[in-house]
C-alpha cells in the first residue's frame, strides 16, 4: 500500500511542473527553533538554492504540527505538502530536477552512507549540546529530552558525543579533501571561474545537509564553543561552508540572514 | 413557566384524583391540620434538604389540599435525583395530641445505592469502545453528585469526571464543575480534535428564566484525520489554550423538549474568550428560538430560527474549533453534515456568522396505526428549512452583514417521519429536496436519516 501511495503521489508530482508560490515552512526563529530543526531546514533550503528552484521560507508556531510526519521542514507545493530532506528529495527529482543523477551506484550508496552519518552523529549532537545548554527554555528542554530518550542517547556523556562529533568530521573531511564539493561529477555547461572556462561541477544533497548542519552548528551561539571548536579543527570543511554560503545565500541576503540562523548567530563565517 | 418534568411518567405531570366515596365525602370540604409529617427510610441524607421540600405541606388546609401538595412534594423529592422511590401515605393523627381533624403524612423514600455502575460497550465508525460509568449520588447527604465516565476505544479514550451540588432548598440553583477529555473526529473537516478541559457552572433561575454562568478552561490539540487534508485545514493543527466565560438564558415553555405541542423556547447564549488567559480571543453569540402551536386535527405547526456570530478579537483570525457549521439531518435538511458554506478542497472551514429558520407542520401518521400506543411515538412531518453561513468582514457595517447573510440562501423542503425516542432523542427519515445550492455544498437529495436531541 504504502509503495503504490509513493507510485501515486511521484505521478502527480511530476505533472506539474514548480510553481512560482513554493513555501517552506519551519517554525518561528526565536527560542523556539531547536539547533537540529534550525540545521535540518537550513540544509533544505540550500538544496532547494543548487536545484534552482525558487522556495519563500514561512515561520508558523505550529509548524510541527502542521507536517505529515509531525518533523520540519516541510514544503507546499502546490498541492503537496512534502517534509524532510528525503522525502523532498525524492519529490524534487520526480518533478525532473535532481543533484545526483551523474553518480553511479557505488557513489550513491556512499552518498547515502554519509548522509546517513550525519543524521546519526551531527543532528543527535546538537540536540544533545542544546540540552546541556544552560540558555534553552523550560519547553524544548522537555521536548529535546523525548528526541533523545527515542533515540537511546541520553545515557551518553559530554565527552563521548563531542568525539563522535569529532570522528564525523574527521571522515566528512577525508572525503571533500580539497574538491570544491563531496562528488565532484562534472555536468553539462562551462562556468567562469579563474578568468577561464572550466567544465562544471555540481553539488549533491549530501553537499546541502552537510552545509545545513555544518554552518548551524559554526554559527549558533550556544553557552559552551566546544561543539563549534571540533569542526573548526578541520579549514577544509570551514572554508567548503563559506564557499556555499557564498555561493547560494549571499546573492539573497535578506533571505540568508533571515533563515540561516537562531538566536545570536553571526551572520558570516568571515571572522 | 416549568420545564419539562422530572420523573413524570408521561407528557404532562397527572394530578391525584380522588374519587369522592360516601364516607369520604364528609371530609371532603372539611377543614383539616396536617400535625406531623413522617419521614421513613432516610439513611445519609441530611434533614435540612428534606425540610424545604415539604414545607408546604403544612399549609394545607383541606384535604384535597393535603393530597396536591404531598404530591407536589413527592415530586420536589423525586427531583433531587437521590431517592429511588418515594410514597405517600396520609393518615388521620393518632396520638395524645391528635386534633379532631389532624392529619398525618408520611413519605416512605427508599434512598438510591452509594454506588452505581453500568459497563456498555459501543460500536460505530469504525471504532469499539468500552464504556464504563460510575455514580454517586447523594454524595454527602445534600443531593450532591459525582459521576464519572470512561471510555477506552480502539482509536481515542476519552473521560469526563464531574461534581454537582444543588443549593438546598433551592435545587434550581447549583453549581458543578467538570474535568474532561474528549476527542472527535470531524470527517467533513478532515479534522481531528482533542479536548482536554475544566469548567465550572452555576445555574440559577430568575423569575422566568434559568441562567448558566460558566468559566471553560481547554487545551485543544488540533490535527488532520488524513493525509489529504486540504492546507487550511493543516494550518490549523497543533495545540492551543482556550479560556472562556460564557453566560446562557434559557426560557422554556413547551410541555416537552422532544416533539412539544404547545409553548415556546427561547435560549441565548454568548461567550467570551481570551480575558482570563489563553491563545484565543473572541465574542461569540448564538440564540436559538423556537415556536410550537397545536392546529386541529392534532397536528402541531413548529417554527423556529437559529442564528449566531463569532467576532475574533485582536488580529488573529478565528480558529476552526470555534466557528459555526450548517447543514445535515439536524440542521438544514437536505445537505450533508455540515456541508453547506466555506470550504477547500472538499475541507468545510465553517463560518463566522450564520442562520438557520425552519418551519414544521407535525401530523398524525396517516390513517393513525397503532393509535393509544406505539403509534403515538411516530409523527409524520412537513419540512421546509433554509439558512446561510459565511464569514463577515467585520470592517463593513451591520447592513452590508445582513447583505451578506441574505445572498446565497441555501434552502429545502420535503416531508418524512419522526420518531420520539423517550424524552431524550428524536429519529427523522425523510425525503429532502435541497434548493439554493452553491458550488461546494454537499448536498444529499432523497432519503435522508438523522438521529439528535437538537433538530432545526
Amino acid at each position: 500500500m504504502a509503495l503504490a501511495a509513493e507510485a501515486f503521489m511521484t505521478q502527480l508530482a511530476a505533472a506539474e511542473p514548480w510553481p512560482e508560490n513554493a513555501a517552506l515552512y519551519q517554525q518561528l526563529k526565536d527560542e523556539q527553533i531547536l539547533l537540529s530543526d534550525n540545521a535540518s531546514s537550513l540544509a533544505v533550503q540550500a538544496f532547494l538554492q543548487m536545484c534552482n528552484l525558487p522556495v519563500r521560507v514561512v515561520c508558523r508556531a505550529n509548524a510541527e504540527y502542521m507536517s505529515p510526519s509531525g518533523k520540519v521542514p516541510f514544503i507546499h507545493v502546490g498541492n503537496q505538502v512534502v517534509s524532510e530532506l528525503g522525502p523532498i528529495v525524492q519529490f524534487v527529482k520526480a518533478k525532473g530536477h535532481s543533484l545526483s543523477d551523474g553518480l553511479d551506484e557505488v557513489q550513491k550508496a556512499e552518498m547515502k552512507a554519509y548522509m546517513e552519518l550525519v543524521n546519526n552523529m551531527l543532528l543527535t549532537a546538537e540536540l544533545y549540546l542544546q540540552w546541556c545548554d544552560d540558555v534553552t527554555v523550560e519547553e524544548k528542554q522537555w521536548e529535546i529530552r523525548r528526541k533523545m530518550k527515542a533515540i537511546g542517547w541520553a545515557g551518553k556523556s559530554l565527552e563521548q558525543v563531542l568525539e563522535d562529533v569529532d570522528q564525523c568530521c574527521q571522515a566528512l573531511s577525508q572525503r571533500l579533501g580539497t574538491q570544491p564539493y563531496f562528488f565532484n561529477k562534472q555536468c553539462k555547461g562551462l562556468t567562469f571561474q579563474y578568468r577561464r572556462l572550466v567544465p562544471k561541477i555540481r553539488p549533491t544533497e549530501l553537499d546541502a545537509l552537510v552545509f545545513g548542519h555544518l554552518f548551524t552548528i559554526l554559527t549558533t551561539q550556544l553557552t559552551s564553543d566546544e561543539l563549534s571548536e571540533k569542526v573548526k579543527n578541520y579549514s577544509n570543511l570551514i572554508a567548503f561552508c563559506r564557499r556555499i554560503e557564498q555561493q547560494y545565500f549571499e546573492g539573497h541576503d535578506k533571505d540568508s540572514s533571515s533563515s540561516a540562523t537562531s538566536r545570536s548567530a553571526k551572520r558570516s563565517l568571515l571572522r | 413557566m416549568s420545564g419539562p418534568d422530572f420523573g413524570a411518567l408521561g407528557e404532562e405531570a397527572e394530578l391525584v384524583e380522588v374519587e369522592p366515596e360516601a364516607k369520604q365525602e364528609i371530609l371532603e370540604n372539611k377543614d383539616v391540620v396536617v400535625q406531623h409529617v413522617h419521614f421513613d427510610g432516610l439513611g445519609r441524607t441530611k434533614d435540612d434538604i428534606i425540610m424545604y421540600e415539604i414545607c408546604d405541606v403544612f399549609k394545607a388546609k383541606n384535604l384535597i389540599d393535603v393530597m396536591k401538595k404531598s404530591h407536589e412534594a413527592r415530586e420536589k423529592l423525586l427531583r433531587l435525583g437521590i431517592f429511588r422511590q418515594v410514597e405517600v401515605l396520609i393518615d388521620t393523627c393518632q396520638g395524645d395530641d391528635a386534633l379532631p381533624n389532624g392529619l398525618d403524612v408520611t413519605f416512605e423514600v427508599t434512598e438510591l445505592r452509594r454506588l452505581t455502575g453500568s459497563y456498555n460497550t459501543m460500536v460505530g465508525n469504525n471504532e469499539g469502545s468500552m464504556v464504563l460509568g460510575l455514580k454517586f449520588p447523594n454524595l454527602f447527604g445534600r443531593a450532591e453528585k459525582v459521576t464519572f465516565q470512561f471510555s477506552y476505544g480502539t482509536k481515542e479514550t476519552s473521560y469526563g469526571l464531574s461534581f454537582f451540588k444543588p443549593q438546598p432548598g433551592n435545587f434550581e440553583r447549583n453549581f458543578s464543575v467538570n474535568l474532561y477529555k474528549v476527542t472527535g473526529q470531524f470527517p467533513w473537516s478532515s479534522l481531528r480534535e482533542t479536548d482536554r478541559g475544566v469548567s465550572t457552572e452555576f445555574n440559577f433561575p430568575i423569575w422566568k428564566t434559568n441562567h448558566t454562568l460558566k468559566w471553560e478552561g481547554v487545551w485543544r490539540e488540533l490535527g488532520c484525520l488524513a493525509r489529504t487534508a486540504s492546507f487550511s485545514v493543516r494550518e490549523e493543527s497543533g495545540h492551543s489554550l482556550k479560556s472562556s466565560l460564557s453566560h446562557a438564558m434559557v426560557i422554556d415553555s413547551r410541555n416537552s423538549s422532544i416533539l412539544p405541542r404547545r409553548g415556546a423556547l427561547l435560549k441565548i447564549n454568548q461567550e467570551l474568550a481570551g480575558y482570563t488567559g489563553g491563545d484565543v480571543s473572541f465574542l461569540k453569540e448564538d440564540f436559538e428560538f423556537q415556536l410550537n402551536k397545536q392546529l386541529l386535527w392534532d397536528s402541531v405547526f413548529s417554527a423556529s430560527l437559529w442564528g449566531g456570530m463569532l467576532v475574533p478579537i485582536g488580529d488573529k483570525p478565528s480558529s476552526i474549533a470555534d466557528r459555526f457549521y450548517l447543514g445535515g439531518p439536524t440542521s438544514v435538511r437536505g445537505f450533508s453534515m455540515y456541508s453547506i458554506g466555506p470550504q477547500s478542497e472538499g475541507d468545510y472551514l465553517g463560518g463566522e456568522a450564520y442562520w438557520a429558520g425552519g418551519l414544521h407542520l407535525y401530523t398524525p401518521l396517516p390513517f393513525r396505526p397503532g393509535r393509544g400506543g406505539f403509534g403515538d411515538l411516530f409523527r409524520t412531518h412537513f419540512f421546509l428549512n433554509a439558512g446561510n453561513l459565511c464569514n463577515l468582514n467585520y470592517g463593513d457595517g451591520p447592513r452590508a452583514h445582513l447583505q451578506k447573510l441574505a445572498e446565497y440562501i441555501r434552502w429545502s423542503y420535503g416531508a418524512g417521519i419522526v420518531l420520539r425516542l423517550g424524552n431524550i432523542a428524536r429519529l427523522e427519515l425523510n425525503y429532502c429536496f435541497p434548493m439554493g445550492v452553491q458550488s461546494g455544498d454537499r448536498i444529499c437529495d432523497g432519503v435522508q436519516f438523522g438521529a439528535g436531541i437538537r433538530f432545526l
